[in-house]
């Protein structure tokens, strides 16, 4: 087992949650749905952590749904051996002994402010103290801070961001070194979105490839005529770019075409470029400022 | 060695050596460089055949300045891990992004024998 308490942490928030977590964890799979996901971890070897939310009416017997966990893998494999745990509060679960030195701790609690229930199934060394205080801290630390429908702060793939009220991540595609988070805005009276909308991108290894925000945007759709202008956000020379976005001539004709802003940078020391999208209608203006990013332990935006 | 680093779970090719093929020759054009690997020829690619078709003796593949960092790496001493840490390290990314982009160069490398993984007793597959 490599992780010991000396190692570093991050904070990660994702859907209303807040995690502490080693800082050579990475998320490697995530959910976006509000209802019911989840965010697996992973070290360098292996999945360490799995973090499941859901949505519940009302409160669920959380030793019941432990003890229908623990009969579920005893159907499976009648020789599971199984360990109980003092866990902090207000959390319930069960450990699995599984290989020679490790266990699956799988443990649950319930949030009765926002009605959700969550799940963890955290993989640890068996021996140590430093295990076992590990299990405690995260367990510890992993808050609810809202409901994932009313989350605004958003903590992963290093990317640090506050959104504004009102809008809701739709989509968060994440490959090597790229992530990009897009929001939309939600009307709260018709429970639906409306047609802002922004996203949110980190781009790694920017001395290899980037050569200015200018023909970055122009590689992405060389079709749309941009108004570039140099800006500065925080200690960063940024470009902030503006047009029309694309669409129907009848769109555009008739006034449906959104007014697109891009504010785009280089931080050197992250050796990471941000850029920040916004689409927003006529009379609802977003702009890429309403959205905090910080970057490089500096928030900049 | 192993020629099929699909084979490969991650855990094992993190713990393999990537050491470079000695019949691999480099060539630096500016920046960019290239290797050079020896064809060998068949003895139908010989006369009188090869009078008419001029069979190429050599392959070449160019590789970027990551690319290069990554082929230097690659010395028979350090894992699969360490390179990955070293290259995390260079370009301020993160582990899990450095591996994929690391791993997957390596196995094009493998893939067309310019690489050859080292596996540690413990970690070779078992045959049969």
């Amino acid at each position: 087992m490599s992780t010991k308490l000396t190692q570093q942490r991050q904070t990660l928030q994702w859907m209303g949650l807040r995690l502490l977590v080693p800082a050579e964890w990475q998320i490697v799979r995530h959910s976006v749905e509000i209802a019911k996901g989840s965010l697996a971890l992973v070290d360098r070897r292996r999945q360490r952590l799995q973090v499941i939310w859901s949505d519940w009416p009302v409160k669920p017997d959380l030793k019941q749904l432990i003890g229908d966990y623990r009969a579920q893998q005893l159907d499976r494999d009648a020789d599971a051996k199984f360990e109980s745990l003092a866990l902090p509060e207000p959390w319930v679960g069960v450990a699995r002994h599984v290989d020679h030195d490790e266990m699956l701790v799988r443990a649950a609690r319930f949030d009765l402010p926002t009605h959700r229930l969550i799940e963890t199934a955290l993989l640890i060394g068996r021996e140590g103290a430093d295990q076992r205080a590990l299990l405690t801290e995260l367990l510890s630390e992993l808050e609810v801070v809202c409901r994932a429908e009313d989350a605004t702060q958003w903590q992963a793939f290093d990317i640090h961001l506050t959104t504004p009220a009102g809008f809701r991540l739709r989509q968060a595609k994440v490959k090597p070194m790229h992530a990009s988070l897009r929001f939309t805005g939600h009307d709260e009276a018709k429970n639906r979105p409306d047609r802002r909308e922004a996203r949110i991108r980190r781009i790694a290894m920017a001395q290899t490839w980037y050569k200015g925000a200018e023909s970055m945007l122009r590689e992405e759709d060389w079709r749309l005529a941009f108004d570039h202008r140099p800006t500065r956000v925080g200690q960063h020379v940024a470009t902030r770019s503006t047009c029309q976005e694309r669409g129907k001539r009848w769109q555009r004709y008739t006034g449906k075409l959104r007014q697109r802003c891009d504010l785009t940078w280089a931080c050197e020391r992250e050796n990471a470029v941000y850029h920040v999208t916004t689409l927003s209608p006529r009379g609802q203006d977003v702009e890429p400022e309403d959205f905090t990013i910080s970057c490089c332990r500096e928030i900049i935006t | 060695m192993s020629k099929h680093p699909s084979r490969l779970t991650n855990n094992m090719l993190l713990d393999a050596i990537p050491v470079a093929n000695e019949a691999v020759k480099t060539r630096q054009y500016g920046k960019a460089m290239a290797l050079v690997v020896p064809i060998r020829k068949s003895a139908w690619m010989g006369p009188p055949l090869s009078w008419i078709f001029p069979f190429r003796d050599e392959r070449t593949f160019a590789l970027d300045t990551v690319g290069q960092e990554v082929w230097r790496a690659c010395n028979g001493r350090r894992t699969t891990e360490q390179i990955i840490e070293r290259f995390a390290n260079k370009y301020n990314v993160r582990f899990h992004d450095a591996r994929l982009a690391v791993t997957q160069f390596l196995r094009t490398l493998v893939e067309r024998n310019l690489v050859a993984l080292i596996l540690p007793e413990a970690d070779k597959p078992s045959h049969g």
